[in-house]
């Protein structure tokens, strides 16, 4: 039996079979090269031979790097897909981040949940502003019950906010405003003069409600006063 | 092609080669990836090009290996930003005014 014997071949004696046992190195190792780590030396010797232990620890390499490949393909396409659902997911924050409802008319609520950076003050201010023009708003809360704690770079953006809404006609306060951010804005000595606060949103609302109550009977006295002069 | 029967020199020369790559294949296995199996550029014997190519083996499996790792950590830093963002789409869906 040819293969038995081959098999049971206890070194290689040979120039010959040596240039063989090298020829299948080189074959299996230019193999990785290309990129089939799948290959493998196949020496048919025993244990005993120098060279059959070096193809077990190169085949056992072979292996290892078999298994990583495809260990980092599988991390390459988690990844991928990662990437993938922190795209969407960003997009849905940033709709749920910037809701604005009109709770009357030409009357704007923007409530705010959550930690305000730049990129979404930036977002929201944006959205606040087409919002102003597209539905001809006169006046805009903003709504802070939702954050617990604001640094000197939020309320900036919170002013700037205001300001930038001034600007388009429309007046801006701010709702919500917990004692805990109330003693922040005391303490970094940030000046909200020209932006109204107020506790609660109701009470921005109600305060809103009432002044345009008002209004019409103030521009009645003074059309009257127009005619009586 | 020869049939030449190898002598007792060329055999221990063989064996003493092998036993110092193996070595070397065993710093690598214990993850030391800078292992390099010594080629003896002025003596060209045969088993110089397999041990050429192992150490290319050797750079390759390292290579990848990095590359793996900066998969992986950027895979943990991507799966903990999505975590922080369901957290924060959590906190957003559920305003009550």
């Amino acid at each position: 039996m040819g293969e038995s014997t081959a098999a049971s071949k206890a070194t290689l004696e040979t120039q010959e079979e040596l240039d063989a046992a090298i020829a299948q190195f080189l074959g299996a190792l230019s193999d990785v090269e290309e990129g089939t780590a799948s290959a493998r030396v196949k020496l048919e010797y025993s244990d005993a031979e120098p060279l059959r232990q070096l193809a077990d620890r190169v085949n056992a390499v072979l292996g290892s790097l078999h298994a990583m490949r495809a260990e980092t393909l599988s991390y390459q396409k988690s990844l991928e897909e990662q990437i993938s659902t922190i795209e969407k997911q960003r997009a849905a924050i940033r709709e749920l981040s910037t809701p604005i409802i009109e709770v009357w008319q030409g009357v704007l609520c923007v409530p705010i949940v959550g930690i305000l950076d730049s990129s979404r003050a930036s977002d929201m201010s944006t959205a606040l502003l087409t919002a102003v023009v597209e539905k001809k708003v006169v006046f805009t809360i903003i709504d802070i019950t939702g954050i617990d704690a604001m640094d000197t770079s939020a309320t900036d953006h919170f002013l700037r906010m205001a300001r930038a809404v001034k600007l388009l006609g429309a007046e801006c306060v701010l709702s919500g405003v917990n004692p805990n951010v109330a003693r922040t804005i005391v303490h970094m000595g940030i000046d909200l003069a020209g932006v109204q606060t107020h506790r609660t949103l109701r009470e921005a609302l109600q305060s809103h409600v009432q002044a345009s109550r008002e209004e019409p009977s103030a521009s009645g006295n003074e059309e009257q006063a127009t005619v009586s002069q | 092609m020869s049939t030449r029967t190898l002598n007792e020199v060329e055999r221990e020369d063989i064996r003493r080669r092998v036993t110092a790559g193996l070595a070397a294949l065993a710093d690598f296995e214990a993850g030391d990836y800078s292992a390099q199996l010594s080629v003896d550029l002025h003596n060209r014997h045969p088993l110089g090009a397999v041990f050429a190519r192992i150490n290319e083996l050797i750079a390759t499996f390292g290579a990848e290996h990095e590359q793996g790792q900066v998969f992986r950590l950027e895979l943990e830093t991507k799966l903990q930003m999505v975590e922080k963002q369901r957290a924060a789409i959590r906190e957003l869906s559920t305003p009550i005014i």
